[in-house]
């Protein structure tokens, strides 16, 4: 009888998981299989007829061009210096959302408005802003004496001004670090504030172990959305220039679609697919240093 | 708990990363191929059989890149055609230039590649090596379409591999514009500068354009006091590092010069080259020219420079007129401005016929149309793109007027430049990231062009 009630488990379990099981098997591992297929041939489109196999000279040749290295580099910029920056603004902006003043919630409304644009939109607007000559920014500027500045036209502010448009439409990010500011229990504020801690070290000492699972959620789907950022390049300087804001995945699509060389751009993908997942492993493995989840102390 | 915990985050997080990297590098391919499906579904409608008879009633798609305004004088065109063929029913595809050719390389992988579609020369050679091309060839053969009607040379152009794959349907072409409103205000032209010569040399533009520059007090480049960061309005505005193929090149052919060598390398560090590379640098750098920041500040198309009411000239091609009819431009009308002979380019677009359609009579019977004697007299009456078909040329002088008649005489200048696929890697790949700035007089145009062999190499 018991045996029968666990199969009847077992076959209920199968059959309310079995939709994931078979997106998950169509939308991913045929893909990541045809992927990692293909990777190893020379083939200039899926499904082509003609291919032939080349081993791991797709990698050789990914190595060896520039374009490649360059885009490897502005990437690891965006994740490098882009996450910590946007994470610790999205933090900074939440903690002013979390301040007890009049009119917050219309506060927290504009600051979430932003993210409901349309990023392509944004990005319009951004160009705008930016934009040397006609821009509202070195309008500003030069009010305070401040020549033009070319920022998407120079190859050294052109990532700042991304990273800076990352902030500014990073709202949802702020909602869970809003969430988790407000979910520090005020009794701990209270204790350290009785042991003599001043404002700063009751954010070091109780905010931000108390907000950590937070922090390093955003900073992973940070790091992956930075690691694959195309968009903001695309749009606000179509890499430019002189490939300085050209990112990784810019340069898959450009292999795949105007290169057609689909095999490289699978190579590509595979390898970004393993420095996502290496990078992952090495923050999960960190965070036990620097995370504390409450329910299991 | 803990353990769990954990190992549900890095499950979670693994499976995300996988997730949204895979998909969203196949995205494009799913997309593409699940955008297309309705038309592929369109396309195979009715269509388990191979070969449909003529009469009976067919869906096929047609894909073209272009403006709003573009499309919907295609769609008129197409429902010109739907009248005369009323058993075949064509759906309209249209992408902007830039997304249309990714959108066709993700058909080709989709295997959902419109029935009948546009084609630029420029991407023959490129899309031909992918095979998406049905070989014309017999088809026009047997069908006895009149080849005579097409000048050889633009449909040799449509060939690959000494196969016909395209037939031209325009035969469009590289001038320079200039806004008659600039030179005719006294507040905007202080010094009275002439409007430009039918056949300009750049001495005369580039002194015009100074002229025609004008500071927020009046005062011209090259004058005392005169302030570049309070500039109002530019004398001209060009781009040659992001219009290789359509500015620079036919300007590097003025001087005796050229774009790429016949081997397929870079051709820009000759003297000749270097003279008309220096050119544009010193004019842009003199602040006569816009950098590409302004243009970007100006709309950022630099073949619409006039219509911002900010730029008295700059080059475009024929299907601009529209757009500057759109913006209420008094626009006038020379040959791209020489340095030692007319040049310029002609750049006839076509249309092929999917390697895989299913309707080939159908898709045929389309490409026939639009690029014979009545497709391209219905094209000429619309009076916007230069039939390529030598049967509409009286239509479109009795629609375009003779004020538009320099865009035929124009052709007579044309370079023969064949696109090979280090041609439109240059031009469309590498060319701008390299190029765009430093011919602007930003950045090192010695240590671009190196960069750039090697890149071509």
């Amino acid at each position: 009888m018991k045996s029968k009630l666990r199969r009847y488990d077992t076959l209920i379990f199968f059959l309310f998981i079995s939709p994931w099981i078979i997106g998950f098997s169509l939308f991913f591992l045929v893909p990541f299989g045809t992927s990692v297929f293909y990777a190893f041939t020379d083939a200039r489109l899926p499904g082509a007829a003609e291919y032939n196999f080349v081993g791991l000279s797709n990698f050789v040749d990914m190595f060896n061009n520039p374009i490649f290295s360059k885009s490897l580099t502005n990437t690891a910029y965006f994740v490098i210096i882009g996450v910590p920056v946007v994470t610790a603004g999205m933090l900074l902006l939440a903690m002013l959302l979390n301040m007890n003043v009049k009119g917050i919630a219309i506060y927290r409304t504009f600051y979430y408005l932003p993210t409901l644009v349309p990023i392509v939109a944004t990005v319009i607007i951004w160009r705008l802003v930016f934009n040397s000559e006609f821009g509202i920014l070195n309008a500003g500027l030069s009010v305070l004496g401040i020549g033009k500045i070319d920022w998407m036209g120079s190859e050294g502010l052109v990532k700042p001004v991304i990273i800076l448009l990352q902030v500014w439409i990073s709202g949802s990010g702020v909602l869970i670090f809003l969430a988790a500011l407000k979910n520090v229990p005020k009794h701990l504020y209270e204790a350290v504030l009785i042991d003599g801690a001043n404002k700063v070290q009751s954010f070091f000492r109780v905010t931000l172990p108390m907000i950590s699972p937070s922090i390093l959620f955003v900073v992973i789907i940070q790091t992956m959305y930075n690691f694959q950022m195309f968009t903001e390049a695309l749009l606000l300087t179509k890499g430019g220039p002189n490939y300085a804001a050209y990112t990784f995945v810019y340069n898959i699509y450009k292999s795949a679609f105007t290169d057609l060389k689909f095999s490289m751009a699978m190579t590509q993908s595979i390898f970004l697919f393993a420095l996502i997942s290496l990078v992952t492993f090495v923050l999960m493995k960190l965070s036990k240093r620097f995370v504390y989840y409450e329910g299991e102390k | 708990m803990k353990t769990n915990r954990k190992w549900l985050l890095g499950l979670f997080t693994l499976v995300l990363s996988m997730t949204i990297i895979i998909s969203g590098c196949g995205s494009n391919n799913n997309n593409g191929g699940s955008g297309e499906a309705t038309n592929g579904g369109q396309s195979n409608n009715g269509s388990a059989e191979q070969t449909e008879k003529p009469a009976e009633p067919v869906t096929i798609t047609y894909s073209q890149w272009g403006t709003a305004e573009e499309l919907q004088r295609t769609q008129e065109l197409l429902n010109k055609f739907m009248e005369a063929y009323p058993n075949i029913t064509v759906k309209l595809e249209g992408k902007d230039w830039g997304s249309y050719w990714d959108g066709l390389t993700a058909n080709a992988a989709g295997g959902t590649l419109p029935d009948v579609f546009k084609t630029s020369y420029a991407f023959i050679e490129k899309y031909g090596e992918l095979g998406i091309f049905k070989e014309l060839d017999g088809l026009l053969a047997d069908k006895g379409f009149e080849l005579g009607n097409i000048d050889e040379s633009l449909l040799g152009l449509h060939k690959y591999g000494g196969k016909q794959v395209s037939l031209p349907i325009d035969a469009n072409v590289i001038v320079w514009y200039y806004d008659k409103a600039i030179f005719a205000d006294p507040k905007k032209n202080p010094k009275g500068a002439p409007v430009p010569s039918l056949e300009p040399t750049w001495a005369e533009v580039l002194d015009i354009a100074t002229k025609l520059t004008l500071d927020k007090n009046g005062k011209n480049p090259g004058e005392a006091g005169f302030d570049g960061n309070n500039i109002v309005q530019w004398g001209m505005s060009v781009s040659p590092g992001a219009s290789m193929d359509w500015f620079l090149e036919p300007e590097l052919w003025s001087n005796g010069a050229k774009l790429v060598n016949d081997d397929g390398s870079l051709a820009l560090n000759t003297p000749e080259a270097r003279e008309v590379l220096d050119f544009f640098i010193d004019a842009t750098k003199k602040q006569i020219n816009t950098t590409p920041a302004q243009i970007e500040g100006l709309g950022g198309q630099v073949n619409l420079g006039i219509t911002t009411g900010k730029v008295a000239m700059n080059p475009g091609g024929n299907w601009n007129t529209t757009n500057f009819k759109e913006a209420n431009v008094d626009y006038g009308i020379t040959y791209l401005p020489k340095f030692k002979e007319n040049k310029t380019v002609v750049q006839p677009a076509g249309i092929a016929i999917s390697h895989n359609t299913k309707h080939e009579d159908a898709a045929y019977t389309l490409l026939s149309w639009l690029a014979g004697p009545e497709g391209q007299t219905e094209l000429a009456k619309q009076g916007y793109s230069i039939p390529a078909n030598k049967a509409a040329s009286d239509a479109y002088i009795a629609t375009a007027g003779e004020t538009n008649k320099i865009f035929l005489d124009a052709q007579q200048f044309g370079i023969i430049s064949p696109f090979t696929v280090k041609k439109t890697d240059l031009v469309w790949t590498y060319g701008e990231q390299s190029l765009k700035n430093p011919l602007a007089g930003d950045g090192d145009v010695d240590a671009a062009i190196k960069d750039l062999e090697s890149k071509l190499k």
